[in-house]
């Protein structure tokens, strides 16, 4: 397996633009040599270790030391190209150094093999200016055996896998690298550009989790940036500072240093944007950031996030939305203005929100039929739909608020560096609260999906001042948590033994599946024509003709007859997908599928319950006892989630995906002359706070009836409450060994 | 300013579509068109061959495109690339020259021109032309007719002048639709031979399945030897012929002896005994060179020099040889270089060609007997060889001559999966002991899993493994036989506690015997499965439990046991009281690891048997009942 390292931007004075010339490729050989020399003969104590401790000897590697530098000045620069530019000149220079003990073969094939962009020249000329985009790469690498023999590795033995003379990739595979071996290797980058673009905090912006794949025992950070830029950071989970300081220049320093860094764990139900502790650094030069944030006097910590959220405030230009076609659709679904003006709150922001999922989710492009399963996958912009609707709603005098918000599996809402680190929804203010999240197709109107829910939010109050200004008041808030009995799946499962053969089971299930617990199912086993049909129908839209008989264009007809086509193909395929799900729940392939049927396809809330039923047979469920059969029924639930011993224990908070409800009954028809026994082992009530487990069975004449139900209390446990947890799962995950006897009798 | 309103914009990256793609087969190749021409290049004073491939594509669904990919390398150059849609070029017509990654190989000269051919409507045509050299005839090997895509109709023509000998091997026709037809032309002195063929099937990938020379219909091109402008060019006209130039590329390797012999002494220093060297040197190889492969022009078919082999400590199946050869003919063993072809291909050295043969190993001269020393298998040991080269003929150096060998084809024992487990009932749970050894490739197969994993994972891997991933499955004490040595069988010892297999209704003890249930879900489905399947290696998968039946306690509903018996497998599975002891003997035995389509139904209808015996339980009732 090749170790890929990421691409580092360092500047250095540039050369020539066009072809490598020998001037050029001795100078690349200078500037190698030269950094050799000074990355290795200025190396820290921490990169002439060789020893780890003892504690590590199991581990497959263990890094010495790392350390990640990097340099960046930007400076404006006037061009005399086809016009006078002003343009900014960016260098900017890197070095990842790092040194690792190879303790296994897994490692050894991890670090074995060095792959780098070599080369990369994009400068242009335009009459007199050059506009310099170059990148250049050195590498670097030495074997430290265990006698403490070091071998210099020779990078010419490195191939080009690409080698034009503006653009080179190459890969060197380290020799004489062994197990028991150490590896001191280093990659510097260069860049030197001269572009407007580039210079945002958006392009410059780096994240470092302080934990790694391996136990690390020394890592540094270093960075150096020119008085011209501005610089930004987030500590997130309790991270370290850097330590800042100037040099004579007036260049900004930062500096952070540390020891020990443990492994990142892997486990289960974790977000690692909450829990483990990273800084996210980022620089800028002339970046409009700055000014919000100069003109606003934002400060402290969060002033990233207050920066991006008046961006996102400064959006709201009606002229750059279409919202007025969004208000004509939802007009004309009532037909009748009397209809729209004595229609309730909650019912005219139901047709609200289906027709914008109609009007996002059912339009199609062209370069959608490439792909036409995925279209069915895509996930809708937040912000910009919650700013269309905003103003639809406020055209409409609705009282309303827009929330911003962070995901549950990213950054928290304190932590927003970037504009893409928050989401916007919209709020209802009614009786009652009720939200439009624009996400998947599958969300309903006044649903919060699973990531955001008990997420702190900013409440945003607007009003329009004009059309190119809204203005905001704003408070906090946090979400709620939608309960385990909204998110449900729920299963009916009628099972008989095959008339040809007891040890088959015949299964008819029947699910039902609620709130968060809908979304994968629904995108597995619905296909783009379901769903077309789906939102056409809660949306009163049109069919494929008329939706597109306004579009001017060349190939307009022969896209429509691509769209029909692709729908029709979308409805063939289906039975592979119900195929696909129940081996997936039971782990085998199942043998004589029919009656799949999509029951009601839950888009919308006429209809909030997603149902499917399917039919098949399952082998290598029963056993013969003799004249006896013996059941797996834990095995019909499709198992329940089973930890292993390693994960019993933990110290890390559980995130999960929602609160949640899993019901499962089960029929079983008694064969004629059998009766059942093992009936009352399937009994167990098992309840703490975070969450319940249950199952009983009783026979009802020749019907054996099997419930369970497992519930999550919460989608968040502390991680001291994990024993609790573990009570719970293993009570389930008993469960599924459960077993009953049928017996024949005499 | 435009607002996107969706958050993920779907990116086609077109090259990971044009390599890894699966054909869309809403696409079909409704005529193609392969013109080989052999011509004297003047200038470069050599025979070359002249290919234009032309292949007209349609669609029946809107909106398709068709990923274009054509390899070249260092001796098939790509001249020209033409793509007409409905007899219009487009406008954003580029194609694309990139480097070709393959799988196990770390550098090659291989290299893809792609492009994506856009067809919008329905029954657009598509028509593709690519124009090339190949620069020499010994690596212009064979012609497929068959392709990702349906192919409507096919024509392949040769044209051959009177002084090129080559020889057209026609493989797999039968079934096909294949016409033949050929033709003299006078004024050019050439016969031209012309192949027509109608609705081939799409290629199609298949685990386990026979490589593609098995399966598809083509033309191996035997280019023998040309005589023109008063030079003779000798190819490979006979084996004689494929064997001088395999030992002119060897003979110039420059191996610094001084080094090997060096090494050769430091690993074998305390050894006395030639077999205790011999495998010395070939376990250091095994253990301590990397398989990384450069197939660079030449170099894909000359080793590397030994000492540099040794100083990488990488290198690919030919570095190994040579490095194997080398530490041995230092210490004055008959070693020497040998070429075969694994089983991936389905010719061998009856058809000189470089298409024959692609992997090279050590064979060592003992005592009159050959034996052959694979680096590239990790963990086999000695005389053990594997499923892709046994039986496989192989090419052994011998001076100006060669010798034609086969490698041997392993004994039945070779792979062997043997588990044996000493268990009675304690408080509803099945507790003993549990022996396992694994040889030969089941060996290796355990081996190479344990160490593709993370050294601190690896236990818990074992653990895993062992247990089938079965919590109810506990392992305690669990000691595994050193893997130092590759002679050795790779063995495991271990407690054991499982709750898995007995359930207990009333005062009777039903038994599952057999947590492993090997082959279970194996049936074949025979609506989609297309070609032969074929089995990693030959099997042997011998179990043996013991449970002690507690007193007062008796077996009842014994099964019935299960025999299955044909040339290509057998499953036997029976059950036996042997005093207070019940007995689960299991053997499986994979005797022929070609399993035929025509094969498929009865292997199926075993496979349901196998299963039914499994899902099998045995019980134990008080005496008194």
């Amino acid at each position: 397996m090749k170790r890929l390292l990421p691409i580092l931007i360092f500047t250095s004075i540039c050369s020539s633009v066009f072809a490598q010339s020998e001037k050029e490729k001795k100078a690349y050989t200078d500037e190698a040599a030269h950094l050799q020399t000074e990355i290795w003969g200025n190396s820290l104590p921490e990169f002439n270790a060789t020893k780890t401790p003892t504690s590590l000897d199991k581990e497959s590697a263990v890094i010495l030391a790392r350390s990640y530098s990097m340099s960046r000045a930007s400076n404006g620069k006037i061009k005399f190209g086809r016009a006078l530019t002003f343009t900014t000149r960016t260098t900017k220079f890197s070095i990842f150094h790092e040194r690792v003990k190879i303790n296994d073969k897994s490692a050894l094939e991890g670090f074995a093999t060095l792959e780098y962009q070599k080369r990369l020249d994009q400068s242009k000329s335009e009459l007199f200016a050059k506009f310099v985009n170059e990148n250049k790469t050195y590498i670097g690498a030495k074997v430290i055996k265990p006698s403490g023999k070091e071998v210099m590795i020779n990078t010419s033995e490195e191939v080009l896998i690409k080698n034009e003379s503006k653009d080179q990739k190459g890969k060197l595979a380290i020799p004489d690298l062994q197990v028991g071996d150490i590896l001191d290797y280093y990659i510097c980058k260069e860049d030197v550009a001269d572009k407007d673009d580039g210079n945002t905090y958006k392009d410059n912006d780096n994240l470092f989790f302080l934990v790694d794949e391996y136990p690390m025992l020394y890592y540094s950070l270093d960075f150096q940036f020119n008085k011209k830029l501005k610089v930004k950071t987030i500590y997130a989970n309790g991270a370290q500072h850097f330590e800042e300081n100037q040099n004579a220049d007036g260049d900004q320093l930062l500096s952070l240093k540390l020891h020990d860094v443990p492994k990142y764990m892997r486990q289960l139900w974790t977000s690692p944007y909450r829990e483990y502790p990273y800084i996210e650094i980022g620089s800028a030069y002339d970046d409009d950031l700055d000014k919000i944030i100069h003109k606003n006097k934002f400060e402290g910590n969060t002033v990233m996030f207050d920066a991006q959220k008046t961006v996102f405030e400064n959006g709201f230009i009606e002229i750059e939305y279409p919202y007025h076609s969004l208000e004509t659709k939802y007009r004309d679904y009532f037909k009748d203005k009397k209809a729209l003006k004595n229609i309730s709150l909650d019912s005219s922001m139901k047709v609200l929100y289906n027709v914008w999922k109609y009007d996002v989710f059912c339009q199609y492009a062209l370069r959608d039929l490439e792909d036409f399963p995925s279209v069915k996958l895509r996930a809708a912009n937040s912000k910009v739909n919650a700013t269309n609707v905003c103003m639809v709603l406020t055209n409409l005098k609705v009282n309303f608020d827009i929330l911003l918000v962070a995901s549950r599996n990213s950054n928290s809402l304190e932590n927003v560096f970037g504009y893409s680190d928050f989401d916007a929804c919209i709020r209802i203010n009614g009786d009652k609260p009720m939200y439009m999240f624009f996400d998947d197709i599958a969300n309903h109107f006044d649903e919060i999906p699973e990531r955001y829910q008990g997420e702190k939010v900013i409440v945003l109050h607007p009003k329009r001042r004009s059309a190119s200004e809204y203005s905001f008041t704003e408070e906090s808030g946090v979400l709620p948590v939608i309960s385990a009995d909204k998110n449900v799946v729920n299963e009916q499962l009628n099972v008989s033994f095959t008339q040809q053969d007891m040890q088959k089971l015949k299964i008819g299930r029947v699910v039902k599946e609620t709130g968060a617990m809908r979304h994968d199912d629904q995108k597995v086993l619905m296909g783009v024509d379901d769903i077309d049909d789906g939102m056409k129908s809660a949306a009163k839209g049109q069919d494929i003709d008329a939706r597109y008989k306004n579009y001017i264009g060349r190939d307009i007809k022969k896209f429509i007859a691509g769209i029909k086509d692709a729908l029709v193909k979308e409805g063939t395929e289906k039975s592979k997908n119900f195929n696909k799900e129940i081996k997936s729940k039971y782990d085998q392939e199942p043998q004589q599928v029919s009656d799949c049927k999509i029951v009601n396809k839950g888009l919308d809330l006429s209809q909030p319950v997603f149902e499917f039923n399917e039919t098949f047979v399952l082998n290598n469920m029963v056993k013969r006892a003799g004249s006896n059969y013996i059941v797996d029924v834990g095995k019909l639930t499709g198992g329940f989630l089973k930890l292993e011993e390693k994960d019993k224990k933990r110290n890390k908070d559980v995130y999960m995906t929602a609160a949640r409800t899993f019901k499962y009954n089960i029929v079983i028809d008694i064969p004629a002359g059998y009766a059942v026994k093992g009936v009352e082992e399937l009994t167990q009530n098992k309840s703490n706070k975070t969450g319940a487990f249950s199952s009983s069975a009783v026979v009802n004449g020749n019907k054996l009836i099997v419930t369970a139900s497992r519930v999550y209390n919460n989608n968040f446990e502390k991680a001291a409450d994990w024993p609790s947890m573990v009570d719970m799962i293993t009570a389930a995950s008993d469960f599924e060994s459960k077993k009953i006897l049928f017996e024949k009798q005499n | 300013m435009i607002k996107y309103f969706f958050a993920c914009v779907a990116c086609f990256l077109l090259l990971n579509s044009a390599i890894a793609h699966t054909a869309d087969s809403s696409a079909i190749i409704s005529s193609s068109k392969s013109d080989f021409q052999f011509i004297y290049n003047n200038k470069s004073k050599r025979v070359e061959i002249k290919q234009v491939l032309n292949n007209v594509y349609t669609n029946d669904s809107y909106m398709v495109t068709v990923p274009i990919v054509e390899d070249y390398n260092d001796y098939i150059t790509i001249n020209e690339v033409e793509c007409k849609i409905d007899n219009h070029t487009p406008k954003d017509f580029k194609p694309e020259y990139s480097y070709y990654s393959v799988d196990d190989v770390f550098y090659t000269d291989s290299r893809v021109c792609y492009f994506p051919l856009a067809l919008v409507k329905k029954g657009t045509k598509g028509n593709v032309t690519f124009t090339e050299t190949v620069s020499d005839p010994k690596f212009f090997t064979s012609v497929y007719f068959s392709e990702p895509y349906k192919v409507s109709s096919k024509e392949i023509s040769f044209k051959i002048p009177r002084w090129m000998k080559v020889e057209l091997k026609e493989i797999n026709f039968n079934g096909c639709d294949i016409q033949k037809n050929v033709t003299y032309n006078s004024r050019d002195d050439a016969d031209i031979i012309t192949y027509t063929a109608k609705n081939l099937p799409a290629m199609s990938k298949e685990s386990n399945s026979p490589g593609p020379s098995y399966l598809y219909p083509h033309i191996m091109v035997l280019c023998k030897s040309a005589m023109v402008n008063d030079q003779t060019f000798t190819y490979f006209a006979s084996l004689d012929n494929q064997y001088a130039w395999y030992k002119e590329l060897v003979s110039s390797i420059n191996n610094d002896n001084t080094i090997i012999s060096a090494k050769a002494k430091d690993l074998t220093a305390n050894l006395s005994t030639d077999m205790d060297k011999i495998k010395a040197v070939f376990y250091y190889v095994q253990d301590n060179i990397r398989y990384v492969a450069f197939e660079d022009g030449l170099a894909g078919f000359k080793p590397e020099k030994a000492d540099e082999v040794l100083r990488k400590k990488y290198g690919d199946c030919k570095g190994m040889a040579n490095l194997t050869k080398s530490l041995l003919v230092a210490l004055g063993y008959d070693a020497r270089l040998c070429w075969l072809g694994t089983n991936h291909i389905a010719y061998d050295y009856q058809t000189p060609s470089m298409a024959v043969d692609n992997h090279m190993i050590c064979g060592l001269n003992y005592k009159g007997r050959m034996i052959y020393l694979d680096a590239t298998e990790k963990y086999l040991g000695l005389n053990e060889y594997a499923e892709r080269i046994q039986g496989r003929q192989v090419l052994v150096e011998n001076g100006d001559k060669y010798l034609l060998n086969r490698i041997p084809v392993a004994l039945a024992s070779q792979n062997y999966d043997y588990e044996i487990s000493k268990l009675a009932v304690e408080r509803n749970s099945l507790i003993g002991n549990v022996n396992h050894v694994w040889k030969g490739e089941d060996k290796e197969a355990v081996l190479s899993g344990l160490n593709s994993i993370k050294k601190e994972r690896a236990d818990e891997a074992m653990l895993k493994y062992l247990s089938n991933s079965n919590g109810d499955y506990q392992i305690s004490d669990l000691k595994l036989s050193s893997t130092d040595n590759p002679d050795k069988d790779l063995t495991a010892t271990y407690k054991v506690d499982n709750k898995s297999s007995i359930t207990s209704f009333g005062k009777s003890y039903y038994i599952d015997m057999d947590i492993r249930k090997e082959l279970i879900n194996s049936a074949i489905n025979v609506a989609e499965r297309k070609h032969d399947f074929w089995f990693d290696y030959h099997m042997h998968i011998a179990k043996q439990t013991e449970l002690t039946i507690p007193a007062s306690y008796k077996a009842v509903n014994m099964p019935a046991a299960l025999n299955i018996e044909n040339p290509d497998y057998e499953f036997h599975i029976k059950y036996d009281v042997v005093g207070n002891k019940l007995v689960y003997t299991k053997n499986i035995i994979i005797k022929n690891t070609h399993l035929t389509t025509t094969k498929f139904a009865e292997w199926n209808k075993n496979i349901e048997l196998l299963a039914k015996t499994y899902n099998q339980t045995i019980t134990l009732k008080p005496v008194s009942e």
